[in-house]
């Protein structure tokens, strides 16, 4: 199944952000599958720290290791995109 | 001489317990992500100390701590080792010793001076006399100095690396002054020797206060430092139920000039001599 | 109040290039003391800057004898001794760590920022000692804490020692923030990749009478951005502030600096922000160079071995150029290629730690 179609998926993926970026005031369900996780309509405020901790965070639970910051910019940018890289088919 | 102008003390006994991250996110639930127990404990000490009057923004921040954020380092190590996992970015950047001082900077909105110093023992006195020192060249106006030491679990560990005895009861504490050389709005003046001095200097320095100075000893005085003082004259013994940590120097100046009026003389050493803190409220 | 002047009297490092010695060739010649390592992380190639065979410690009380047979001092029983460090004793504490895989035998005296002090105390018997950790700029405040106490009159001689060793905490930190270049860092180039973590040693004998050698510390400043815990502020607001607080403490203007000794780590948010806060202060273009594309960054060392270049520039009176440099991402800044001769009066040198943490030290020719 592609990613974006697994909802277990979509739901680990959005639990590991919120934890790695300490945004537990967000709940996993209040986070949109097609909203850029960097723009101000996320809400949740991301910064380049965050996008370090996300990055350790899909090494260490869904052993995808990004390369660089660009690599990182082109894979993360919403949680269906995310998860389609992560689980092509 | 210095002048306190306020003081902000948060702290606890080993028996006590002190939920310092409740205690934070009340203040500032948007400041509670990324700071670790160590950088809210300061903080916390810190907003006591400033919460009812406005800082200048060229305030200087000078801080001091025994052991720094050592719980940050076992959590490092043990991501590396036992998880076997790279470090977390955001525990790398709380390992260094000046993050704790960074957040009461961007808390307080401080864009001065920000200093991190740490001496075996006497980090205390190291730092007020730093602060005098730049007081006095009117290097700073305003300088935010505080002391912050975390308590360890298991505590017989921390006795042992601390090398105290086991009946001395050990604590935490974030204790902070603001100090300036303007006597106006002052709470209290205070003075720390410049050089160490001697036992017999000690004592002759003693022998010139009234008996109504209140004396306190720090952990390094020996018992018979302590007989002998008591026998110059009846002082009265100041002390603070906060257990010992490396800072605890600092809750004696915050507590004093909290909880009581007059005089006080605050007496440590090391291998080098005696040191002496002096404090008279206004 | 009249305040006394600060003369640097003595010094010595050791850095991945050598000795000062070593150091100046290194840097006038354009020789990066970089190698290209695995050994930290066996998953990533770092560049990084070691002096390995040669023990950290051993050579720390090495390089600190030598400032003293330097010195005009017979021993170090009159001075105060100042260590500025990051990492202080947290490589003992992982060697122990990984002989163990347990925490039974680490000892916190030992991982302290202290431990350097009390090794060189131990060596050399000084007056008194104090440390300062304040990451990247920990030996750049300890010249300026040693300043200020000369100044006032409280010491006559003041050893600072900048001294950082290599370890898995400083590594894998900084290649977890994504930071490391894998290979040599190019401080100002255009798409430059990172900054190569490097250990190294530098003490230096600070005086309130001047010999015939000596350089002037003149000023220094510090201030806070109090921004972002990593990210400098964008618009450099810290760092012009403490440029601008030690020009004032060195009673000079900037058109009076004849080199700029960048903080240039090679990375991003670096090396960007501080062109800009060069660019705005520094009208008349003076030259500047980050030495880092030759001896790595060594941390809370890197003010104390900065500002021993800082000296060395002004009595060679020849300036370092910017080696690992083709195409500059600022160009309004003065970034020579190659070294010359040049009249040097007054070098600025830059530390910027992450905490917006930022000290800039002033030294100058004796007139």
């Amino acid at each position: 199944m592609i990613g974006s179609q697994d909802e277990v998926l979509k739901l680990r993926l959005k639990t590991m952000i919120i934890e790695e970026c300490e945004k537990e005031d967000i709940a996993p369900e209040d986070l949109a599958d097609d909203v850029e996780l960097f723009s101000d309509a996320s809400g949740l405020e991301l910064d380049s720290l965050d996008a370090l901790q996300i990055s350790m965070g899909l090494q260490t639970q869904f052993k995808v290791r990004l390369g660089d910051s660009k690599e990182f910019r082109r894979v993360v940018t919403t949680i269906n995109a995310l998860a389609d890289y992560i689980q092509p088919e | 001489m210095v002048y306190i102008h306020s003081v902000g003390s948060v702290g606890r006994r080993e028996d006590e317990t002190l939920d310092v991250k409740a205690s934070w996110k009340a203040i500032s639930a948007k400041m509670i992500r990324r700071t670790d127990r160590f950088i809210q404990l300061a903080l916390l000490g810190a907003y006591d100390a400033l919460k009812e009057r406005d800082v200048l923004s060229d305030t200087a921040l000078y801080m001091a701590s025994g052991q720094g954020n050592l719980a940050v380092f076992k959590r490092l190590r043990d991501q590396r080792y036992i998880q076997k996992q790279p470090p977390k970015p955001v525990d790398f950047i709380n390992s260094l010793s000046n993050t704790a001082g960074f957040y009461v900077a961007q808390y307080f909105e401080l864009t001065g001076k920000n200093l991190n110093i740490s001496r075996q023992s006497l980090s205390i006195e190291t730092l007020l006399l730093l602060a005098q020192n730049d007081l006095a060249l009117k290097r700073e106006s305003y300088i935010l100095l505080g002391g912050v030491d975390e308590l360890q679990e298991p505590v017989a560990f921390t006795q042992k690396t601390l090398g105290v005895c086991d009946a001395t009861p050990l604590g935490e504490g974030s204790n902070w002054l603001l100090l300036s050389s303007e006597k106006m709005g002052a709470k209290a003046s205070l003075v720390v020797s410049k050089k160490r001095l001697d036992r017999d200097s000690l004592l002759t320095r003693l022998e010139r206060e009234e008996a109504t100075t209140f004396v306190s000893f720090g952990y390094h005085c020996k018992a018979e430092d302590v007989s002998a003082i008591k026998a110059l004259k009846p002082f009265q013994v100041f002390e603070v139920k906060e257990g010992y940590h490396e800072t605890v120097a600092a809750a004696y100046c915050t507590h004093f000039v909290t909880k009581q009026k007059g005089r006080l003389i605050y007496i440590d050493a090391d291998k080098n001599g005696y040191t002496v803190i002096e404090i008279e409220t206004l | 109040m009249s305040k006394n002047r600060v003369y640097v009297n003595a010094y010595e490092s050791l850095s991945c290039v050598g000795d000062t010695k070593h150091l100046m060739q290194a840097i006038y010649n354009r020789e990066s003391g970089i190698s290209i390592d695995t050994s930290y992380m066996k998953e990533h190639k770092a560049g990084l800057g070691s002096f390995a065979p040669d023990e950290f410690f051993a050579s720390l009380v090495a390089v600190t004898q030598n400032v003293l047979e330097q010195s005009p001092l017979e021993n170090f029983n009159e001075t105060l001794l100042i260590v500025g460090s990051s990492v202080g004793g947290i490589g003992k504490s992982e060697q122990h760590f990984f002989r163990d895989k347990s925490y039974k035998n680490i000892n916190p005296k030992e991982h302290a920022i202290s431990v350097i002090s009390e090794t060189l105390d131990t060596a050399f018997s000084f007056k008194d000692t104090r440390s300062l950790s304040t990451a990247c700029t920990s030996s750049a405040n300890a010249l300026m804490l040693a300043q200020r106490l000369i100044n006032l009159g409280a010491y006559k001689n003041v050893l600072v020692v900048g001294a950082d060793a290599l370890c898995y905490t400083t590594v894998c930190g900084f290649q977890a923030l994504g930071v490391l270049s894998t290979q040599q860092c190019t401080p100002f180039q255009e798409g430059r990749e990172g900054m190569n973590v490097a250990e190294g040693i530098g003490a230096i004998l600070l005086q309130d009478v001047a010999i015939s050698e000596s350089v002037e510390l003149c000023g220094s400043g510090g201030s806070s951005d109090a921004f972002h815990m990593t990210n400098p502020d964008p618009e450099a607001g810290g760092a012009i502030a403490c440029m601008q607080n030690a020009l004032r403490d060195a009673g000079i203007n900037a058109e009076d600096v004849d080199y700029v000794n960048a903080h240039g780590t090679g990375t991003q948010a670096n090396d960007a922000v501080e062109a800009l806060a060069v660019e705005t202060l520094f009208t008349h273009k003076p030259p500047m160079s980050s030495t880092k594309a030759i001896t790595g960054h060594t941390l809370g060392a890197a003010g104390a071995l900065e500002a021993i270049i800082a000296c060395e520039v002004i009595k060679q009176q020849r300036i370092a150029p910017q080696t690992a440099l083709s195409v500059a991402e600022n160009t309004q800044v003065n970034l020579p290629l190659e070294s010359y001769e040049s009249t040097v009066k007054y070098v600025i040198s830059n530390s910027f730690a992450f905490g917006g943490n930022n000290t800039a030290l002033v030294f100058g020719a004796l007139s």
